[in-house]
Order: structure tokens, then sequence, then C-alpha cells
């Protein structure tokens, strides 16, 4: 049947207007996020800061010795996040030149610098957390999605299961009773998580629905973008969410005038990478674990991971197809 | 349409089973959208744009969009129990001509995949792929879905395909005043993937409305297939909303003008139906047409709209004319 | 057009009235689709004689819908799926008729603005394909009710859209009057949720019309009346009077009254021609539907009756 097609000619005229074409990126085999620092620890003695940088040298020079590269030559670029969003101190210059200065010291090479507050919006007003904030899907109850249920909407919170104890207000009459927490994929035993993603700092009677100005997001909202960004996986119209600037020699006094991610080694590998590690201290850890479950439930653009496979594939470099599997940490002692 | 729909087998599984469904309808406006207004209300996701045509119909698709599923496959009676599946539902809007809006939606069926429920992401990097935990037959999941979801607990694509059209009533570029009363269309389709073997296929009306497809292809044609789908449709919709126009205009105390007007200017110019018909369902579509004759009852039913609106308009003119004499 | 049926006390026949007007207005050529938002009891597919749908849907009706466990509500052909032979058929001429039944087991709730947008988004579905939808409420205050005040609105519902019209029943008695009139006009009733719904009072009043329900007449005496009977009568008619006037309930609100009918006491039912023609039904009964579904679509005839 489809063999009889009537007119087997070639076409003439082709009319396709791709709305979104993804752009291959540059990409390195591993991003490494080298240590992270809460404002006011920037702020104060440099000590704490040449410590971390110095725990963080040899676990650095490990990634780079066996970073995943399919047999090419490993390319790893590092980058700092600095926490602009929570907390706004407004002496950008003289921080990055301590912070640049205290890694070097310690034998780390900070790549690119990125501000936080970028993942959340851009300098020119692009909301980048809202990138992710549409493409998070819940998770079906066991049995209860058919297509037929419209999606949750959005409470600002994602879980991996089944709360408790049935958190609404319950119906009139439906019968009430105890169950424990659930976690929807469970091996044998739940590890049940809900994260909370933003808070609506909301004018009073203000709605939920849309208006993202009124949103605060969380810090494990906010590092599940940057990992995203790091991955190559959030697009604006096929373009990286967050573009690389190169650094122009100064730094300005407010840091919501620094661009989104600056390059400050001009010889740095590709800031965007097949994988990521992120080196931080073990206070970070559920923080991550967070991040790995909103991770775990976004949705990225189809178009986006052909992209990422196509170049992958041609050079060999394996790519799990599971995000959360193409992230790695390494959480540092706490204490002196 | 642009976007490419092929099946997405990241573990290099294949799907045995692809099932989907096509709502139809009226965009909830009086007057079509031109084509930068549709681009940005078809814009359902932010950073990626919708694709586009120009000629000869204009016609904007939106960005897939996803729906977490765990819920059962309807088999028919007899053929035992019915496998649960996990994964997600792809859907996406079409808008044709600014005006007639489509919720196309489907899903990739893995069968024996893994045997209970796992962790979500491993879902969600699989998108528009549902796994089976249970055994199933192919040809029975095929026909179990086209017999439409009676309950429940089993897959209903056709109200994704609703739920992604009322997507639609909710942006600011709507105005909510469509002049004419017409009715949603469904389409229910089945694919049974089989490579290399000879495709075969039936497309089935039963009395509830609803069109059913079923196809034999190979996975190649998958994505050519999902686009006959739609416009087969939009066609039949096309045709169901001329009639009941039609129909309508000739029920008690009603001017029939209020009907066929806006039934004219909103569909007498859109049947198009090889318009971006793919190269490759050319064949199907003149079998489909040899025996159904889809584009000769639009004729007729157009002629007979005309023909009717002629002859109100004579009436109206000698009725002037008459009042003017006495 | 969106037709809302709203009663303060149970048994005035609010359901059984509505459907028999859905009915007549679909005889009438109009396209009617029946919403039951009775969610504690959805008795609509007991009237149309439905067997499937006696007390509701388990598939996703009207309250599954509104409460987001549904992206589109459930809905049934009445011809195609009632048990009564005669109302299957479709006279020439007539539109087609359509229940969205309400949910077995379906509850109260406590309203949110996410249910009010889920009703406006569904009057706005239903409009698009049915001349004449009508909204069957609970008796007595509801959320369903609040929340259909607050889905048409001038806030949530355009200013150029279809019709509205505000039906309250209530039997012909003193308790029904003083009852009704208190659901409409006292506080918490439907006219101070309206008005907090963002309704300006003269706006929304120019929408309500009461009907009222089997009314009796002397033969409800029996065969045979004696003139002190008669006499009675007369008097508590004009007391009723008097005392719907004082309550806000006058014949300037007043859209149509329908005779006590023998028939609908001991079964809730369509009341069909034939069952006129079989000496079943009284004429005046279907006459009364057929004259209030004729004044519902006839902008004239309701407007001219506004005071």
């Amino acid at each position: 049947m489809f063999s009889a097609v009537p007119d087997a000619a070639p076409s003439v005229f082709h009319e396709r207007n791709q709305g979104t074409t993804v752009q291959n990126l540059g990409l390195s085999h591993l991003s490494v996020a080298v240590g992270h620092f809460y404002m006011d620890e920037l702020e104060n003695g440099e000590e704490p800061i040449r410590t971390q940088f110095e725990r963080v040298k040899p676990w650095l020079d490990a990634a780079k010795a066996s970073a995943i590269s399919g047999g090419e030559r490993p390319r790893v670029s590092t980058c700092f996040l600095v926490d602009d969003y929570f907390q706004h101190w407004p002496d950008a210059p003289q921080i990055m030149e301590k912070l640049l200065r205290l890694s070097r010291e310690a034998g780390v090479t900070i790549d690119y610098v990125a501000r936080e507050s970028a993942c959340a919006r851009r300098l020119d007003g692009f909301q980048t957390a809202e990138l992710v904030a549409t493409r998070l899907l819940e998770e079906p109850f066991p049995e209860g999605a058919n297509g037929g249920r419209p999606p949750i909407s959005m409470s600002g919170w994602m879980s991996n299961g089944k709360p408790p104890r049935e958190s609404r207000v319950l119906e009139t009459m439906e019968s009430h009773v105890w169950e424990p927490a659930h976690e929807f994929g469970e091996r044998n035993h739940s590890i049940y998580l809900d994260v909370e993603l933003w808070d609506s700092q909301g004018r009073p009677g203000g709605e939920d629905d849309g208006e993202l100005g009124n949103r605060r997001y969380s810090c494990p909202f906010l590092a599940a973008v940057w990992q995203l960004i790091r991955l190559g996986l959030l697009r604006q119209d096929g373009q990286p969410a967050l573009k690389v600037t190169d650094f122009d020699g100064e730094w300005r006094t407010e840091w919501d005038q620094c661009p989104d991610i600056v390059k400050v080694n001009p010889s740095a590998q590709p800031f965007y990478a097949y994988r990521s590690l992120s080196i931080l201290p073990r206070t970070f850890l559920p923080i991550e674990h967070s991040v790995q479950n909103i991770i775990n439930h976004f949705l990225p653009d189809p178009a986006v991971v052909e992209s990422l496979d196509r170049q992958a594939g041609a050079k060999n470099v394996p790519l799990p197809p599971v995000i959360a599997d193409r992230l790695s940490h390494f959480f540092l002692a706490g204490g002196n | 349409m642009a976007r490419p729909v092929g099946p997405s087998d990241p573990g290099g599984q294949r799907p045995q089973v692809v099932l989907g469904a096509v709502t139809t309808g009226l965009l909830n406006t009086s007057e079509p959208l031109p084509l930068e207004a549709a681009r940005q209300a078809l814009a359902l996701l932010p950073g990626v744009s919708p694709d586009w045509h120009r000629h000869p119909i204009e016609q904007v698709v939106s960005p897939d969009i996803f729906f977490g599923l765990d819920c059962r496959l309807a088999v028919p009676p007899g053929a035992g129990s019915q496998p649960r599946v996990i994964g997600t539902a792809r859907a996406r809007a079409v808008l044709t001509a600014g005006h007639i809006l489509q919720g196309s939606a489907r899903v990739e069926v893995l069968l024996d995949a893994n045997r209970r429920r796992l962790p979500w992401a491993h879902y969600a990097a699989r998108t528009g792929v549902v796994e089976a935990i249970n055994r199933a037959d192919p040809a029975d999941l095929v026909t179990g879905f086209l017999q439409g979801a009676v309950n429940s607990t089993v897959l209903d694509l056709g109200k994704t395909g609703a739920y992604v059209m009322s997507l639609l009533d909710r942006v600011p570029q709507i105005d909510r005043q469509p002049r004419l009363k017409t009715e949603t269309g469904r389409l229910l389709w089945a694919v049974h993937v089989q490579d290399g073997a000879e495709p075969d296929s039936l497309v089935e009306l039963r009395d509830d409305g609803m069109l059913r497809v079923r196809i034999g292809t190979p996975a190649e044609l998958l994505p050519q297939f999902v686009e006959f789908c739609e416009i087969l449709a939009l066609h039949h919709w096309l045709l169901s909303a001329l009639r009941n126009a039609f129909e309508r205009s000739n029920r008690r105390g009603r001017r029939p003008e209020g009907e066929l007007d806006p039934a004219l200017s909103y569909l007498g110019h859109m049947w198009n139906p090889e318009a971006h018909l793919p190269h490759e369902m050319r064949g199907l579509w003149q079998r489909l047409e040899n025996e159904a004759q889809l584009t000769w009852e639009w004729k007729s039913t157009v002629t007979r709209v005309r023909d009717k609106v002629s002859l109100l308009t004579r009436k109206a003119i000698e009725e002037a004319l008459h009042k003017e004499v006495v | 057009m969106l037709i809302f049926s709203s009663s303060d006390k149970g048994g005035t026949g609010r359901s059984v009235t509505s459907c028999n007007l859905a009915y007549r207005l679909s005889l009438l050529g109009q396209d009617v689709a029946y919403l039951d938002f009775d969610f504690g009891s959805p008795t609509a597919g007991a009237i149309f004689e439905i067997p499937t749908l006696e007390r509701g849907t388990r598939n996703g009706g009207l309250h599954s819908y509104i409460r987001g466990r549904a992206t589109e509500p459930v809905r049934a052909d009445i011809r195609t799926t009632t048990e009564r032979q005669v109302l299957k058929e479709r006279p020439p001429g007539s539109g087609k008729l359509t229940l969205f039944p309400g949910d077995v087991g379906g509850a109260e709730f406590s309203l949110t603005n996410e249910h009010i947008k889920k009703a406006a988004e569904l009057f706005q579905t239903v409009e698009r394909e049915f001349d004449v939808c009508i909204v069957d409420l609970s008796a007595g205050r509801s959320s369903a009710l609040d929340m259909s005040l607050q889905a048409i609105s001038p806030k949530n519902r355009p200013k150029k859209a279809e019709a509205v019209r505000w039906l309250l029943f209530h039997r012909w008695t003193t308790q029904h009057v003083i009852a009704a009139s208190g659901l409409l006009l006292e506080e918490n009733g439907i006219l101070s949720c309206a008005l907090a719904a963002g309704f300006a009072r003269r706006e929304f009043l120019r929408l309500v019309r009461t009907i009222r329900t089997a009314v009796p007449d002397a033969s409800a005496f029996g065969k045979k009346t004696t003139a002190e009977q008669d006499a009675w009568l007369s008097r508590s008619d004009d007391i009723l009077k008097t005392l719907a006037k004082s309550r806000g309930l006058g014949l300037d609100m007043l859209a149509g009254t329908t005779p006590l009918e023998p028939m609908l006491l001991w079964r809730e039912q369509v009341i069909m021609d034939v069952d006129v023609k079989r000496r079943l039904a009284d004429k005046a009964t279907t006459q009364a539907f057929e004259e209030l579904a004729n004044k519902l679509i006839d902008d004239e005839a309701w407007e001219g009756f506004e005071r």
C-alpha cells in the first residue's frame, strides 16, 4: 500500500519553519563545581576559604584524571556559584578578588563564575527558573493516572511519593484512616522526600498562578537549575539558557550588574559538559538529595536530549539517559 | 508536521504498540487567530517556539508536553487481565487556519519491560513511553484501546487531548465568542508496530461518532501516520461541523442564516486534506477517499449550504421588493 | 444560555421541573445540556430513566471535574441511553439532549479559586456546543451554588457572553414562600453571595425569576368541592400572594407556575405528550412546561415581565 504512492516525484515546494532549532554546544566531559560558600563566609576571614579550596584540590585532580571521555583527551572545566540570591552584599570586586586569589593559591583554578540569582532570573529579566518549573512532572499515583486527570497544579513542593496521611481537607463522610508515607519507586522500604521548590511572598490575596515575580525559589530548586545549566539541558530557543561572557577585566560593584556566567580563565575548556561533579561541604548533602529529587521529575526537551545524544554518540562518549546519573558529588568532611 | 515525532527508544527497546487520540474542535474565538498571535498562543512551554507553516493553510504546532501515567490498558473481553503501564504520554496542540484546534496525544508501549514500578527518573528519561509490567499481546492492546475507555482505570488519551485543547482557552488572545455551535470530534488510533510486515489498515466509524484507525506499520512511518490521523480527524470534524450547522438551520423557530453564515465563513474554505499530508500516506488517503468519498460528501454539503443561503437571500430580496411595491 | 435552578427546600420539584424544561427546550429545537450540580445526591439520571446513571457516574462526573480529578466530565446522550422507549425518539426539528451526570458518592466540598476556575471553564466548554445549559443546584446553600455565582459574576464572565437566567423554585405554601425568600434575600443567601462575587444588586436581580411548583387548584380537594372549600382556597391563595409580594417574590419576579401533577407525586419523570394522550398526565402540566420553555429562550418575553 505505501509503495503505491501515486506521485513519487520528489517535492518541489518546501516550507518548514521549525520553531526552535537546538544549537550544538561546545562540551567538556566534566564540569566540576569547586566548593561553595555562603555570602557571609566570603565576607569574613580568609582562612576558612583557603582551607576549603585546599581540601578541594586533591579531589579535583582525581576528577580530572578519571573523567569519562570515551577515549578522547579529557576536557574538564571548573566553576563556582556565587550565592547572591538569598544574601546581597554590595562589594563584588573585593569578594571576587579574594575568591580567585585564594583558590589560585590553593592550586584550584576557577574557570567560570556564575551568579545564583541568574538561575532564577537572568540579567535581562528572563525567568530562567521557569524553564525548569514548567517542565517538572509530578509522579502519578500508582494506578491513579489514566490520562483523564489534569496534572496536579504545582503547589511549590515536589515529592517522590505519598505523604503519611492525607493532608488535604477530607471530603464529607469520606473514611479517614492513617496510612504511612510511601515512596512510589520504593524498593522494600520507602525514603519519602518532599522538597519545597518555592514560596510565594505573594501580595495579600495574590494567587500563585503564573505570578512568577512573587516566587522566592528554594536553594535546592536553584541548585537543580544550576546542574541542568551545566549539563547543557536548559535552553531558550535552542540556545543555552545562561550564556557565558568573557571577563572584561572589571567586576561591577553590584552583583546584579554582573554577567550571568563569567569566563575568568581565558584558556578554560567549555563550560557546558556531559557530566557534572560537585565538590561541596558535607552540609550540602540534604540539598543535593533534594536536587536529585527535583531533577528526577524534570522532563527535558526531547530535541535537546537528542542533540546531546548525537554529539556524545559521534565521539563515543557514554551518556546515561537518566539525568541524575550524569551527576556526581563529593562531600568534604565538616569541622576544621 | 515539522516537529519530529519518531519513536524514542533510548534503551534500544522498540515499542510494539503505539496508541493515540486526536480531539478536534473550534478554537474559542469569534475570528481566526492571525499567525503571529497563534504562534504566541501555542507556545505552551517557555523557551521553545511552536513550529509553523504558512502555505497552503496556516498551521502552528505546539511543543510536546508530557503527562504522567500509571494505569491499565484495556484488552478485549476474554483476553485475560489488563496490563498495568507506567510512564508518560506525549501531547501537542495543532492549530489550523487559526481556527481549528486539535489536541493530539500518544504513547509508545514497551512490552516485556520491568516487572515493577521503578523510580520515576527512569520514566522521566523515556518521554512519551509507557512500560507494561505485565505480559500482554500487542494485538489485544490495539483492539482493547480502540474500544474506547469504558472507565477511569484504563488509559484514556482522548481526555488528554481534550485537556491540551482546554489549555488554549486560557490564553489572552481568545475572546470566547465563537458564532457557531460545534461538537468536539474524537479519533482513536492504534498501531501494531511490525517491521518488514505488509502494512495494513482499517478506518472505522461507530455509532458513538468516534473514528477509529488501526494500522500495522513499520516504526519508520509512525510520524507520518500520526500526521495522517490528525488530518483525517480534522476533515472528519469539518464535515460533522458543517452538517451539524445545516441540520441546526432546519430547526424550529431558528433563523437559518444564524447558523449557515458562520458555518460558511468559518469552515467553507478549509477543505484540503492533501495540504500537509505526508508523501508516504497519500496512497492510504487515496484508498480511504475511494471508499468513504469524504471529499465528495464535503463538496455536496457545501453546495447544499450555499444553495440554501442563495434561496434565503432571494426570498429576502423578494420580500423587500414586495414591501416597496405595497 | 445558562440557566441555573435553585431552591431552598428539597421536594420543591426543582429537579423534575428542570428536567422537563430541558426536554421541552430540546423539542423547541434547542441543543440542551443538563448539568447535575446536585453533588450530594445526583438525581437527573433517575428522572431521565438512565439505569447506569441512576445515582450519578463512577467514571468522572461533574463533581470529579470540578475537583480537578477529570480533564473533562462524562456525558450521556439522554435519548440513546434512556430506558424509556418514547423518550428515545428524536422528533424532526428538535435538538440534542445531553446529560452531564454528577458522581456517585459526591459530597460537599470547601470552595477554592481553583474550583471556580473549573466551573467557569466548564460553562464555557458546554456553551460552545449547546444552546441551553441547565445547571441543577442542590437545595439550599451549597458550595456548588456559591461556585456558580462566582463563575458567572462579571469578574469571571465576559460581558458579551450569552444570557444567564437564575430560577428559584418554590412550592406554593407559606413555609416554602418564606424559605425561598430567605434563600434569595437574607444574609448568606443567593443575593448576598452574588454581591460578594462582584454583581451589582440590580444587575443580579434582573437575572432571577421564580417558578411556583405543584400549585393546586380546587380539584385537589376531590371531584366535588364545597363552597366553603372554594372560598377557603381563594382566600389562602390571596394570603400567599400578599406574603410572596411582601417577601420580594411577587408577580414581577414570577416566570411561571406549574400545576400539581399527580403523576409526579409517585414518580419524578419526564412528562411527555403521550402521557397526556394516554390520560395519565394533565394537559395543563405539559402546557405549563412548554410555556416556560418558550419564555426562557425568548428574550423579549423574558424581559417583558421585568419590573
